[in-house]
C-alpha cells in the first residue's frame, strides 16, 4: 500500500476526487439509498462494502450516471456535477469506467468491436478504424501486462475471467482515470481473482483510482486503503483499513440482527447447525407420511459417461463420470462455462444428453422428460428464479402449482381445485415464512422480493418430497437471511436422506454445504475432493485448470 | 419472437381505442368530402338496428310519437351474423395469444374448416337424407377437424424447428386460398351446366342453417359460437390445460423447466384455434353460402385480430366481436346510404389495434428492484 | 417462344427470377436493418403496398414526384412503427401488423375514392431498381460491418442496455434503422407499381413483406444470405408467368400441377420448406423483438 497509516486523508472533501455527499435515490417501494455520502481520495483503492441489498450497486450506478440522485451532489475532480440528466456518456468524459458484472461486453460482437464502441474515433464519413483501433488496444494491453489478445474473437469465446479484463481495457481506451467495479469476483476463482487484484494494483500503482463494491472482507483487507461500510442503505462508517479488524467491518456490516450468529459468517469451511425451526417435510400439508429413505451402499443417482452438446454442437460436458449417495450434499465447483449449466440443465430433463446414461436409484432416466424425471422424485431450484421457476404474472398459488397442475393431493388434476391450492399456499406461506403482504396466495409473484420468491420456489420443490435435489446458484441476489435460509434446507433435506447436488459459482457456499465436492473445468470433472480435503486453494487450482496433479480418480471410484 | 402480447388491459383503454378509431375515421371522412355525422349516423343504424324517425314494417318500436325508437331487426341482424365468425375467429386468435403465438391464419383456417364441412355436407345432397339433426353437427364436427389441422402445420413447424407462426401462417392463407380456387375450379366445380362461378353446387339442404329473421343471415350458428366462448372460459378458469397454456404463454421456460410439455402443449393449442376458426367456415357454409367457395371467409381471419386484441381476456371478446360485426355491417348500410366507402371500416380497425397496442410501462416492481440494484433488498428491512 | 429454344427460356427464366426478386431484395434489406438493430419488422408488407401506391398516386404526371412521394411515405411509417415501438413499447408484432392493416385499408379507400376509373402510370425503367437490388445489399454489408453506425445498431440490436453503459442512447440507432427500412421497402413498393404494372391495384404486394422477412430470416440475418433468400423465392415466383408464357403443361393424377392457380401458391409453399430447414441453426440478434426498457 502506498499510503502510510495517517497520512490518507480519509473524509477530505477538499482532496477528494469523488464526493458525493447526502445521496438519496428511491425506487418503487425502496429507499436503496439514503443521505449517503462517500468521499474517495485519489489514487486510492477504496472499498464499499456492505451485504447484498444495501444500496452498494445503487451508489455505483449513480456515480456513473446510469440514473440520476433524487437528492445530493457530487463533484468529480473538484467539480460539480450539476447536469442532473447526466448519462454514462457524461461519466466516461470525466475519465470514469464501470466494470460490472450484469453489462459486460457483448457477446455477440468482437473484442475490438466492443472496446471501440462509444468511441470509435471514426475516420471522416464515419468509417470505422480497425486497425488504428487495435494498433492503440494492443498498445494498452501490453501496458497492462495482458499480452496479446485475439481481438478479432467473439467476446463469448472468451473465458468471464478474461472478458472481466477487456472490459477494464474498455474503460482505459477510454482514458479512465477512476476505476468502478461492481462485485468483479464474484463469479471467480481464487487464482482469477488473484490476477485480477494484481492488474489493479498495477493501476493504482501508475495513478488510476478504483472504488470496489464487494461483500467479501478478505479481499477488502489485503488490497484496499480505505472502506465505506453501507447497510440497509446507510453510510455507517467509513475507515482506513489497516486500522479497522475483520470482525469489525463484520459487525457494522451486519448490524445486530437477531438470529444471524456471528461465528456462521466469519469463515468458510465452518458447520452449519441446522434450524429446529424448520418445517419438517413430514408435517408438510399434504399429510403424507415422511418415509425416510433406508440407508443402502448403492448410489442414489448416477452420472454415467455423459456427453452434452451445446448450441453450437461443441462438447459443452465431456464424458464424465459422478454418483451421489443418499443424505449426501454433492458440491459442483467450476467457473461460468464450465459446464455446469449443461449438466444441471440435463439432469432436470431440458437438455438432451448426447451420449452416455443417467440412473436414480438404479433406474434409466436418461431419455424421461422433466414431467416424468419428476414423478421418479428429482425436483430442482432452478437457476434463474425470474426464468426458470417462477412466471411473474402468476400469482403465487399458481407458481406452487407449477408442475404439479395435474396432481390432486395439490389441487391439480383434469380440473383445478383452486380452494384447495389457495389453503395449501396459504400454509406455506406461514411455515415459511413467506412476506407476502396483504394479500397472501393470490399476490403476484413479481410483486415479491427475491428472498420470498426464493422461499417459494425452496418449498415448492421440497415439498414435493423428492429424492434428488438439484438446486443450481441458489442464493444468487439473495441478502443473507435468505440464504441462511437456503443453506438450513439444504441441510436439512439432505439429514431427511435426500441426494442434493449444488451447483455454484460461490466458492464460499459450496464449501460450507458439500459433503464432497467435484470440480468442473472445460466440461470435465477434473477433482472430487471429500470435505476435509477441500480448500479453497485447491479447489481454484483445478477450476482454472492449473493443477490436475492434485486430482483423485474421476467419477466411480469415489472414497 | 413474439413475445407476450398484452391483451385488452382496461375497460377504459378499449373504449378509448375505439374512440380514436371513429375520430380518425371521422376526420378522413370530412377531408374525403363527406358529412361526417351522416355517416355516422348512417353507421349506427346499421350497426345495431337502432333509429328514430319512421318507422320500416318489420321494426320493432318502443316509445310513441317524435320520441320513438324503432329496431330495424334486419340490420341487427347482419351485424349479430357477421359477429358469428368474428367471435369464433376472435376466440382462435385469443386463444393462441395466451400461449403467446400470433395465430394470424384464422383465415386459412377458416377455409379448411369451410372446405371439410362442405364435404360432409354434400351427403345426401341436393334435397338431404339425412336428418337435420344428425347432419348438421357432423359438418361442423368436420369444419372443426379440417381447421384443426391447417392450423396444426403451422404449431407443428413452431414446436419442432421454431419457425415463426406469423409467417407461416400467413404463408399458409396464401396456400388456401389458392387451394380452394383451385378445387372449385376445377375438381369441386359445379357441374351444373351454364354455371360459370367459382364454386361448388350446393349442399345437402338437410345441412342448411335456417335464417333466424327474414331475409337476414343471422342463425343459429351464433349459438354455436357462444357456447364455444363459454367453454374457452371456461378452458382458462378451470382447466389443467388451460393453466398450461396459460404458464407457456407467460413463462414458457419456467413451464419447461417444471416438466410441461412446452411443445405438445403449443401444437394442442394451435388445432384447437384452427378448430375454431373451422367451426366458423363450416357456419358460414351452412348458413350464408349454402355451398363451398373461396371468398367464405372473406377478411374474418384479419378481422379476428383486432377482436382478439380489444377482447382481450375474459369476456370481452364477445364484446368485441359484436363491435366489429356491427362495425362491419354497420359500414355496409353506410356506403349504401351515404356512399362513404365501407373501406373505412377497416382503417378504424388498424387504429383499435394500434390504440390498444400502447402500452403505459408499469415496471415489474421486484424485477426492477432486482435488475437496478443488481443485488436484493427486503421489503422488511429493519430501521437503521 | 419456341419451347425448344433451351437457351431463351433459361435466359428468360433469369431474368423473371431477377424481376421479381427485385422488390424481395431490396424489402429484405430492410429487414435486415430493422432486424439487426432488434426492431420486429412485420409491417414490411404494408410499407411495399404503401410504396406502391403513393408511387403510383404522386407518379401520375413525373415519375421524380411519384418517387419522392415513396421516399416519404415510407420514411413516415418507418418512422411510425420505430416510434411505436420504442416509444410506446408496443409489441413489435402488433405495431406491424396495425400499421399494414392501416396501410390496406387507406390504400383500399383511396384507390377507391380517387382511382376507381382505372389508374395509368409512366413508370420507371425496371432496370433502374434491378441495379438499386445489385447495389443495396453490398451498400447494407458495408454499412453493418464498417461503420460507426452499423456497429453501434447491431450493438444496440444485441444488448442495447451494455451499449447504453458505453454511452450510446439505443433510439437512435433503432430509429434510424426501422426509417431507412421503411424507405427500402417502399421503394420494393414502387417496383411493383412504377417498375412493373404501371398502376395501383389492391393487394399487389400479395405477401411478397412477409416472404421477404422469411428471406432475412433464411439468410440469417445477413445481407447477402438474405439476397440469396430473395432470389431462392423470386424463383418460384417467377414460375408461374414462365411456364404460361411457354406453354408447359403437366397433368396427373387427375391434378393439373401447371395450374397458374397451383404454380402460385410455390413460393409461399417454398417460403415453408426454406424455414423449416434453417430454424435451429440461426440466432437472431440477441435483443430482437424484446420489450424490457
Amino acid at each position: 500500500m502506498s499510503y502510510a497509516v495517517g497520512t490518507l486523508q480519509l473524509n477530505n472533501p477538499d482532496t477528494a476526487l469523488i464526493r458525493m455527499e447526502n445521496i438519496t435515490k428511491r425506487f418503487p417501494g425502496v429507499v436503496a439509498n439514503k443521505g449517503v455520502h462517500l468521499y474517495v481520495q485519489p489514487g486510492t483503492f477504496h472499498a464499499v462494502i456492505g451485504e447484498n441489498g444495501a444500496g452498494k450497486s445503487t451508489l455505483l450506478n449513480i456515480l456513473y450516471g446510469r440514473y440520476p440522485q433524487d437528492v445530493g451532489r457530487v463533484w468529480i475532480a473538484g467539480e460539480e456535477v450539476t447536469d442532473l440528466l447526466h448519462s454514462p456518456a457524461d461519466a466516461i468524459k470525466r475519465g470514469i469506467g464501470l466494470v460490472s458484472q450484469h453489462y459486460a461486453l457483448i457477446p455477440a460482437l468482437s473484442l475490438i468491436e466492443n472496446v471501440m464502441l462509444g468511441a470509435e474515433h471514426a475516420l471522416p464519413g464515419g468509417f470505422l478504424a480497425r486497425k488504428r483501433a487495435e494498433a492503440r488496444a494492443l498498445e494498452l494491453s501490453e501496458q497492462l501486462g495482458l499480452g496479446n489478445l485475439p481481438f478479432s474473437a467473439r467476446a463469448d469465446q472468451l473465458s468471464v475471467a478474461a472478458q472481466q479484463k477487456v472490459e477494464i481495457l474498455k474503460a482505459l481506451y477510454r482514458g479512465a482515470k477512476i476505476l468502478l467495479l461492481d462485485e468483479p469476483t464474484a463469479t471467480l476463482a481464487p487464482q482469477e481473482a488473484d490476477a485480477l487484484f494484481a492488474l489493479l494494483q498495477t493501476l493504482t500503482a501508475q495513478g488510476a483510482t478504483i472504488v470496489f463494491v464487494t461483500h467479501k472482507l478478505r479481499e477488502v483487507e489485503a488490497y484496499s486503503h480505505a472502506v465505506t461500510i453501507l447497510r440497509a442503505g446507510r453510510n455507517v462508517g467509513d475507515f482506513i483499513t489497516a486500522e479497522t479488524q475483520r470482525d469489525f467491518l463484520l459487525q457494522r456490516m451486519i448490524g445486530t440482527r437477531s438470529g444471524t450468529p456471528l461465528n456462521t459468517r466469519t469463515d468458510l469451511t465452518g458447520a452449519i447447525a441446522s434450524d429446529s425451526t424448520y418445517p419438517m417435510i413430514g408435517e408438510s400439508p399434504f399429510n403424507a407420511p415422511f418415509v425416510p429413505q433406508p440407508p443402502t451402499s448403492s448410489p442414489l443417482f448416477q452420472i454415467e459417461n455423459v456427453t452434452i452438446l451445446n448450441t453450437r454442437r461443441a462438447a459443452a460436458v465431456l464424458d464424465i463420470n459422478l454418483s451421489i449417495r443418499i443424505g449426501e450434499i454433492v458440491g459442483i465447483a467450476g467457473v461460468d462455462g464450465s459446464g455446469q449449466r449443461e449438466l444441471s440443465e440435463a439432469i432436470i430433463g431440458t437438455r438432451r444428453i448426447a451420449s452416455g446414461k443417467l440412473f436414480l436409484s438404479g433406474r434409466e432416466l436418461t431419455r424421461h422428460n422433466v414431467r416424468q424425471r419428476q414423478k421418479l422424485g428429482v425436483a430442482s431450484i432452478p437457476e434463474d428464479r425470474h426464468k426458470n421457476a417462477l412466471i411473474l404474472d402468476f400469482d403465487l398459488a399458481e407458481n406452487f402449482l407449477l408442475g404439479h397442475e395435474r396432481d390432486h393431493s395439490w389441487g391439480g388434476g383434469r380440473l383445478i381445485n383452486r380452494p384447495r391450492i389457495l389453503g395449501i399456499v396459504d400454509e406455506i406461506i406461514r411455515r415459511y415464512d413467506v412476506r407476502v403482504g396483504h394479500h397472501g396466495a393470490p399476490t403476484l409473484a413479481q410483486n415479491l422480493s427475491g428472498g420470498n420468491q426464493q422461499k417459494l420456489v425452496v418449498a415448492r420443490a421440497i415439498e414435493s418430497q423428492p429424492r434428488l435435489l438439484v438446486a443450481s446458484q441458489p442464493t444468487r441476489g439473495l441478502d443473507v437471511n435468505a440464504s441462511e435460509f437456503v443453506y438450513r434446507t439444504l441441510q436439512g433435506a439432505k439429514e431427511r436422506g435426500l441426494g442434493v447436488l449444488l451447483f455454484s459459482l460461490d466458492l464460499e457456499e459450496i464449501l460450507r454445504l458439500s459433503d464432497r465436492v467435484a470440480v468442473m473445468f472445460n466440461g470435465r470433472i477434473v477433482g472430487v475432493l471429500p470435505r476435509g480435503e477441500a480448500t479453497a486453494e485447491r479447489i481454484g487450482a483445478l477450476m482454472t485448470g492449473a493443477d490436475s496433479a492434485l486430482t483423485l480418480p474421476q467419477g466411480g471410484q469415489l472414497p | 419472437m413474439t413475445g407476450k402480447v398484452t391483451m385488452g388491459g382496461s375497460l377504459g383503454k378499449s373504449l378509448l381505442s375505439i374512440l380514436a378509431g371513429l375520430l380518425v375515421a371521422g376526420i378522413i371522412m370530412q377531408v374525403s368530402g363527406y358529412n361526417p355525422w351522416q355517416a355516422f349516423s348512417a353507421l349506427w343504424q346499421g350497426a345495431t338496428g337502432l333509429h328514430t324517425g319512421t318507422a320500416a314494417p318489420n321494426d320493432l318500436s318502443l316509445g310513441a310519437g317524435k320520441f320513438a325508437i324503432h329496431l330495424n331487426r334486419y340490420n341487427l341482424a347482419q351485424s349479430l351474423s357477421k359477429m358469428t365468425p368474428l367471435l369464433l375467429c376472435g376466440l382462435s386468435v385469443g386463444l393462441g395469444l395466451r400461449a403467446g403465438l400470433f395465430n394470424i391464419g384464422a383465415q386459412g383456417q377458416m377455409l379448411a374448416g369451410a372446405l371439410a364441412g362442405g364435404c360432409v355436407g354434400f351427403i345426401g345432397a341436393p334435397n338431404g337424407t339425412f336428418p337435420m339433426v344428425l347432419h348438421i353437427p357432423l359438418v361442423l364436427i368436420a369444419g372443426a377437424v379440417g381447421g384443426a389441422i391447417w392450423g396444426a402445420i403451422p404449431g407443428i413447424m413452431k414446436a419442432a424447428r421454431g419457425v415463426h407462426e406469423v409467417i407461416s401462417t400467413i404463408m399458409l392463407n396464401f396456400i388456401a386460398i389458392n387451394l380452394a380456387t383451385y378445387l372449385v375450379t376445377h375438381n369441386l366445380k359445379d357441374p351444373t351446366p351454364g354455371k360459370m362461378a367459382a364454386q361448388t353446387a350446393p349442399i345437402a339442404k338437410s345441412a342448411w342453417l335456417a335464417p333466424l329473421v327474414p331475409g337476414a343471415n343471422l342463425t343459429a350458428g351464433l349459438a354455436v359460437a357462444l357456447i364455444a366462448a363459454i367453454a374457452i372460459t371456461f378452458l382458462f378458469r378451470r382447466a389443467a390445460l388451460g393453466y398450461e397454456i396459460r404458464a407457456v404463454g407467460l413463462g414458457a421456460d419456467a413451464a419447461r423447466t417444471n416438466g410441461i410439455a412446452v411443445e405438445k402443449t403449443v401444437i394442442r393449442t394451435m388445432a384447437m384455434a384452427g378448430a375454431l376458426a373451422g367451426i366458423a367456415g363450416a357456419i358460414e357454409v351452412m348458413a350464408i353460402h349454402h355451398r363451398f367457395m373461396p371468398s367464405v371467409s372473406a377478411n374474418y381471419g384479419f378481422d379476428a385480430i383486432a377482436v382478439a386484441l380489444l377482447g382481450g381476456l375474459n369476456g370481452g371478446i364477445t364484446l368485441a366481436a359484436f363491435f366489429f360485426g356491427a362495425l362491419a355491417s354497420g359500414a355496409n348500410f353506410m356506403q349504401l346510404q351515404t356512399q362513404v366507402p365501407e373501406s373505412i371500416a377497416g382503417i378504424v380497425q388498424a387504429i383499435v389495434i394500434l390504440f390498444i397496442g400502447i402500452r403505459t410501462f408499469k415496471p415489474k416492481q421486484s424485477v426492477l428492484v432486482a435488475a437496478l440494484l443488481d443485488d436484493e433488498r427486503r421489503l422488511d428491512d429493519e430501521p437503521f | 417462344m419456341n419451347p425448344s429454344n433451351s437457351s431463351s427460356w433459361v435466359a428468360a427464366l433469369l431474368m423473371a427470377t431477377l424481376s421479381n426478386a427485385t422488390p424481395l431484395i431490396l424489402a429484405a434489406m430492410g429487414g435486415v436493418l430493422s432486424e439487426r438493430a432488434g426492431v420486429v419488422n412485420i409491417a414490411l408488407e404494408g410499407l411495399i403496398l404503401a410504396g406502391a401506391f403513393a408511387g403510383a398516386a404522386f407518379g401520375q404526371q413525373s415519375s421524380t414526384t411519384g418517387m419522392i412521394a415513396v421516399l416519404i411515405v415510407g420514411a413516415a411509417l418507418g418512422f411510425l412503427h420505430a416510434f411505436l415501438t420504442q416509444k410506446a413499447k408496443m409489441n413489435h408484432v402488433v405495431s406491424g401488423l396495425g400499421i399494414t392493416l392501416l396501410v390496406i385499408g387507406a390504400t383500399r379507400y383511396l384507390n377507391l375514392k380517387f382511382f376507381a376509373t382505372g389508374l395509368n402510370i409512366p413508370g420507371i425503367d425496371k432496370q433502374v431498381f434491378l441495379i438499386l437490388a445489385c447495389i443495396m445489399p453490398f451498400a447494407v454489408l458495408f454499412l453493418l460491418n464498417r461503420t460507426t453506425f452499423g456497429l453501434r445498431l447491431r450493438a444496440v440490436g444485441e444488448n442495447p442496455e451494455s451499449a447504453r453503459m458505453t454511452g450510446i442512447s439505443s433510439a437512435l440507432p433503432r430509429y434510424a434503422a426501422v426509417t431507412l427500412s421503411g424507405i427500402l421497402a417502399a421503394l420494393a413498393g414502387a417496383y411493383l407499381s412504377m417498375g412493373d404494372a404501371r398502376t395501383f391495384s389492391t393487394g399487389m404486394s400479395s405477401g411478397k413483406g412477409y416472404v421477404a422477412l422469411a428471406a432475412v430470416i433464411f439468410g440469417r440475418w445477413n445481407p447477402l444470405g438474405a439476397t440469396l433468400g430473395a432470389l431462392f423465392f423470386g424463383f418460384f415466383f417467377s414460375l408461374q408467368s414462365q411456364m404460361q408464357i411457354f406453354g408447359w403443361k403437366l397433368n396427373f393424377l387427375g391434378v393439373e400441377w401447371t395450374s397458374p392457380i397451383l404454380l402460385d401458391t410455390l413460393p409461399y409453399v417454398m417460403t415453408l420448406i426454406a424455414l423449416l430447414s434453417t430454424v435451429g441453426r440461426a440466432t437472431p440478434p440477441a435483443a430482437l423483438g424484446k420489450e424490457e426498457d
